[in-house]
């Protein structure tokens, strides 16, 4: 039994064409007799029998493409019998599947990065939050040189208060430097004060070469993303007396995920690191906050979006993740519901856990595991009163967030969870 | 140390090679009887002789092929070209040949082939005399490219090339021939290749060029020192290929500021791969833009007033440090 | 202007003739046909890449002549390169293998068919530019002659280079070189009268080509290159000339290529296929196994084995290339520059 395959009749040949076939199955052939006519980019011509026999299955149709070395049939000696027919279906065999042209430069692409033996992670598979155009804000970034921006970095100085002097305003290294703050430099105090909160953009932050080593080193140990986790124990007594005042107004019914939702959100705009995903290149920051929110369903875990959660009240984050959670118990979720989120939040608190940790829901850098509330014993003024304890676990992406700047999200979103009456200003 | 000129250095160290292993031999056109164009090998012949001392037809693709043969049976021979504008004329047995034998025999033979002669721009040779090779060549893996600005540079990396194992373009340029300067007279004296020098220390700007571009370069960097204040460094590449831009990055972390110095055109010029090259490692560092000095977008010219407007001078980068110090004015 | 000879005919001393050194040609050459069979099969499979120029019907000149070398002399040649490699005694697996680029090939899977190279065994390579590799050949002749060895080197190039300036060059410089006895090479033309698809006749001004040649003062004699006795009787006589003088020789053999120019040329319009027929009645292997049946008895039974021995080893090339290893990501960044360490004693 021989094959007759779908030959290489160029250099750059990938696939051809059956034009039409002379001969059917079961007929008897004799060596050099034209038995298809094929069609390539270059030529049309006939296909030969390579020995005498009985033609056998024909495994590809007029009409139908075949890539190089596919089995086009098959000629029986004497005596062989032809295997039983396979009807052709979506899953037939790979030398007849016709290849469209997306198909073959996957396979290129897939070939490169095996040659290339990628060992950085790529994270980034969903551009769908990115692929937004970026509103341009009027005024423009101040231009500035690099050497600028680095001091500026290292002295604490916001290159909004600078007055450039290079070309076209450009802030300059000796423009920094010479930099006089106008009001007394801002307070140190400690929590619960917060930090100015920044204003946000959409920008990439090219990776610095520690950057990339820290990367590709607690990529390398730990798998795809780098995971660290950091443990928080809120006391949300006010929260959970402030929802109940809410509630009982007509027609609000929050929960007190809702609230932690806002919260989060709220904190990520002090922390414009935490809302950002890691490329090969840079990490980019985003200039919204969409929190996604894990919702179990019959399926299987999927996570809708609210979107710009930051700029909506809890009331409205509330009605929204409920009218989510109905779709996506419905079936009923479109891609733009579940995509684009940059931040997420896994709450069991409901099934009575009362920590435990998430793993990071790509291209997002952090996501926060939230535990059951729970009455506590706790020393306040040297007294043991009775509060509401809720444990909070943040997953951090170590390749854009370090342990420092987790700590410090963390810590901000207390301040809004234990004064919650941030949340509702 | 001897003061020696750019020419003799050369001469020298092709002779002391030639004396040191009977291998190396030279080959090019009108290099014997002649005594080369520009003199380079005057006296050769006689010591020589003429199975050392090749003068070859004018034909530098049988030139530069015959030599690669050569190479790969075990010869070390070097290839005069009377000026590199000719040696283009090569091109095929340069790049498609020399460059790439070695890596499509998986490493089976050596090609210690240098091709050297004169390039560059200032005495009216108009457009087909006129040009300078380094970054078309410095393109292309599998060549070594180097490009001395002083004598003594001239005599150890031409050493280092006779005795390299690959091919080397080596780039002379024709107004350094009768510059001195002072030599190390040891006959083991090399300089190694890939190695840039820092060939005037400063603090303000960094200058970063090589050949007859960089004895500019430190004119200007005087002028600006004396007239204005500036100190500049000036790195000396010389070798393009392979590039060290180490010392030159290493001064840019310090002066934050960089010019590229090259002598022909602009586009996809060396000075373009050296600012990228920068950018990306020191990028943090640099307060304005790697400025580039070049000369015009233009075939050179033969009038002579004509030639000097197409051509880097020092006010071209005494104007390109000011400008990356924001001192225009 | 240099000598020409004429066509030259094959004279069979019937006793040579029959020297079991002719049975290895003979194998040499089928070994040649199967392989070249093999790599356009495997071609069409899809697992060589590239170009692929076969050589079939033309072996008696690479095997008529390479036979008439000593063991340390050199071959160049162009892209058209398995036959030279196979002829010098290359294992036919490491050029298999390097056809299907693997790390076992000759050039460790970085020439490809068009560059192989076997040191070793004195190939000094397959180059893909036409004309390109001529030059080189004529500085290598130079060069065994200025290390005083008695080696000579061998330049085989189609009638398709002879109108691309390196051939004129390289010719003139070994004529000139020849003068002092210091350019020991023999050129070959492959003349299958055809630069790709443009026949000899719409190609060359001057039909005579191997006239081109003796104008470079180097002598010249045209050979039926279907036949190998003339081939080999040719080159045994010449390669002895050229070892003994230092001077260049040129034969133009007339011969035809059986395939296309490369893999890709399918449809040929340039020649009909009466004429391929009519060539193929020509088949050196046949005239070969013709005359040793003739005058030495060889059977069909011992020609059988030989044509069973050829297909075996063809078979274990393809097996051997096949179950190989791609290079590895290493070998990407090998060999483009020395490496550091002492230089290597090319010869």
């Amino acid at each position: 039994m021989a094959d007759i395959i779908m030959p290489k009749m160029g250099d750059a040949m990938t696939e051809g064409k059956v034009v039409r076939w002379y001969k059917k199955s079961g007929d008897a052939v004799k060596k050099g007799e034209p038995l298809l006519e094929i069609e390539t980019d270059k030529v049309n011509l006939d296909l030969e029998a390579e020995q005498d026999g009985t033609l056998g299955n024909v495994a590809a149709e007029a009409g139908q493409m075949v890539e190089v070395g596919g089995v086009l049939a098959t000629i029986l000696g004497a005596g062989e019998k032809a295997a039983p027919r396979q009807e052709p279906s979506a899953e037939a065999a790979p030398a007849r599947r016709a290849i469209d042209k997306k198909d073959s430069i996957k396979k290129s692409t897939g070939e490169y990065a095996e040659a290339i033996d990628m060992k950085a992670p790529r994270i980034d598979r969903t551009a769908a939050a990115s692929s937004e155009p970026v509103p341009q804000d009027a005024g423009g970034r101040k231009r500035s040189s690099p050497l600028a921006r680095k001091m500026a970095r290292e002295m604490g100085v916001t290159l909004e208060q600078v007055q450039g002097s290079g070309p076209g305003g450009r802030i300059v290294a000796n423009d920094v430097k010479n930099f006089k703050p106008a009001a007394a430099s801002p307070q140190k105090a400690k929590t619960p004060s917060l930090p100015p909160i920044q204003k946000l953009e959409t920008k990439e932050i090219p990776l610095s070469a520690m950057r990339r080593t820290i990367a590709r080193r607690l990529a390398e140990s730990t798998g795809p993303i780098p995971h660290f986790y950091l443990t928080a124990d809120y006391d949300v007594t006010n929260l959970l007396s402030l929802r109940e005042q809410l509630n009982e107004i007509e027609g609000i019914k929050t929960s007190v995920n809702d609230f932690i939702v806002r919260a989060a959100a709220l904190a990520l705009r002090h922390h414009p690191n935490v809302n950002a995903s890691w490329g090969d290149e840079a990490i980019k920051q985003h200039g919204e906050i969409h929190i996604g929110i894990a919702v179990s369903t019959p399926e299987g875990l999927i996570t809708p979006v609210v979107r710009n959660a930051d700029q909506k009240s809890v009331t409205d984050i509330s009605n929204e993740v409920r009218s989510l959670a109905d779709k996506a118990k419905n079936r009923k979720l479109t891609p733009n519901d579940y995509q684009g989120s940059t931040f997420t939040i896994s709450n069991l608190g409901a099934w009575g856990i009362e920590q435990f940790t998430a793993i990071i829901n790509p291209p997002n850098v952090a996501i926060l595991a939230i535990g059951a509330t729970s009455a506590q014993p706790v020393v306040v003024d040297r007294q043991v009163v009775i509060r509401d304890r809720m444990k909070v676990t943040m997953s951090c992406d170590h390749r854009v967030v370090d342990g420092a700047l987790g700590a410090e999200y963390l810590r901000t979103l207390r301040s809004y969870l234990e004064q919650p009456v941030r949340l509702v200003l | 140390m001897t003061e020696k000129s750019y020419r003799d250095a050369i001469r020298d160290a092709m002779m002391e090679e030639m004396d040191r292993d009977g291998n190396v031999l030279i080959m090019g056109e009108d290099i014997g009887v002649y005594e080369g164009t520009f003199r380079i090998t005057a006296g050769m012949l006689k010591k020589y002789g003429p199975k050392r001392v090749i003068d070859t037809p004018i034909a530098e693709a049988g030139m530069v092929g015959t030599a690669v043969g050569m190479a790969m049976l075990g010869l070390r021979p070097i290839v005069e070209m009377m000026t590199m504008n000719f040696a283009i004329v090569a091109a095929d047995q340069i790049l498609n040949h020399a460059a790439k034998v070695r890596y499509f025999s998986g490493g089976q033979v050596d090609v210690p082939v240098v091709i050297r002669g004169p390039q560059g721009a200032g005495v009216q040779l108009s457009a087909q005399h006129s040009q300078t090779f380094e970054s078309f060549y410095a393109h292309f893996p599998g060549l070594k490219v180097v490009a001395p600005a002083t004598p003594a540079d001239a005599k150890g990396l031409l050493k280092t090339s006779i005795r390299g194992r690959d091919p080397v373009i080596f780039l002379e340029s024709a107004a350094l021939y009768g510059m001195k300067g002072e030599v190390p007279d040891d006959a083991g004296f090399t300089v190694p290749f890939g190695v840039s020098r820092v060939a005037r220390e400063g603090s303000d700007v960094t200058i970063v060029s090589y050949s007859r571009m960089l004895q500019m370069s430190l004119i200007a960097a005087e002028k600006l020192s004396r007239d204005e204040g500036i100190e500049c460094e000036v790195i000396d590449l010389r070798t393009l290929r392979p590039l060290d831009l180490e010392p030159a990055c290493a001064s840019v972390t310090k002066t934050h500021r960089c010019v590229v110095v090259q002598e022909q055109w602009k586009p996809f010029g060396a000075a373009a791969e050296i600012a990228a090259s920068i950018t990306e490692t020191v990028f943090d560092e640099l307060d304005a833009p790697v400025a580039r000095v070049t000369g015009e977008d233009v075939p050179m010219p033969y009038a002579r007033n004509l030639e000097v407007l197409a051509t880097p001078h020092e006010q071209h980068v005494i104007a390109a440090v000011k400008k990356v110090m924001y001192a225009n004015g | 202007m240099a000598k020409a000879k004429e066509q030259t005919s094959a004279t069979i001393d019937p006793v040579a003739a029959c020297a079991p050194e002719w049975t290895d040609i003979l194998r040499q050459m089928v070994l040649i046909r199967r392989f070249e069979e093999a790599t356009e099969r495997e071609f069409r499979k899809g697992r060589i890449g590239g170009y692929l120029h076969v050589y079939s019907g033309q072996e008696a000149v690479a095997s008529g002549i390479i036979t008439a070398l000593q063991k340390d002399d050199i071959v160049f040649t162009g892209y058209r390169d398995h036959a030279h490699a196979l002829a010098l005694g290359t294992e036919p697996r490491r050029i298999m293998a390097e056809l299907f680029g693997k790390a076992t090939g000759v050039s460790k899977g970085k020439g490809g068919s068009m560059h192989l190279f076997d040191v070793e065994h004195g190939f000094y390579g397959g180059y893909g530019i036409v004309g390109g590799h001529l030059t080189l050949a004529a500085g290598a002749a130079y060069a065994l002659r200025y290390r005083q060895t008695e080696r000579i080197a061998v330049c085989y190039f189609g009638d398709g280079a002879m109108n691309i300036g390196s051939f004129h060059e390289a010719m003139n410089m070994a004529g000139l070189w020849g003068k002092a006895g210091m350019c020991p090479i023999l050129f070959i033309i492959e003349n299958n009268g055809y630069a790709m698809g443009t026949s000899v006749e719409r190609h060359s001004a001057l039909t005579d080509l191997s006239a081109r040649v003796r104008a470079y003062n180097i002598p010249t004699e045209k050979v039926d290159g279907q036949d190998v006795f003339a081939v080999r009787g040719v080159a045994d006589r010449v390669v002895r000339q050229i070892r003994e003088t230092g001077t260049p020789y040129c034969i133009e053999a007339v011969t035809y290529r059986f395939s296309g120019h490369g893999a890709a040329d399918i449809l040929q319009p340039y020649r009909s296929k009466d004429e391929v027929e009519q060539h193929r009645h020509r088949d050196p292997i046949g005239i070969l196994r013709n005359r040793l049946g003739e005058i030495c008895n060889l059977t069909d039974d011992d020609v059988k084995t030989i044509e069973e021995w050829a297909s075996g080893e063809v078979a274990a090339a393809v097996q051997f290339a096949e179950e190989s290893a791609a290079p590895d990501a290493g070998e990407l960044w090998r060999d483009v520059v020395a490496e550091q360490g002492p230089a290597r004693e090319n010869e």
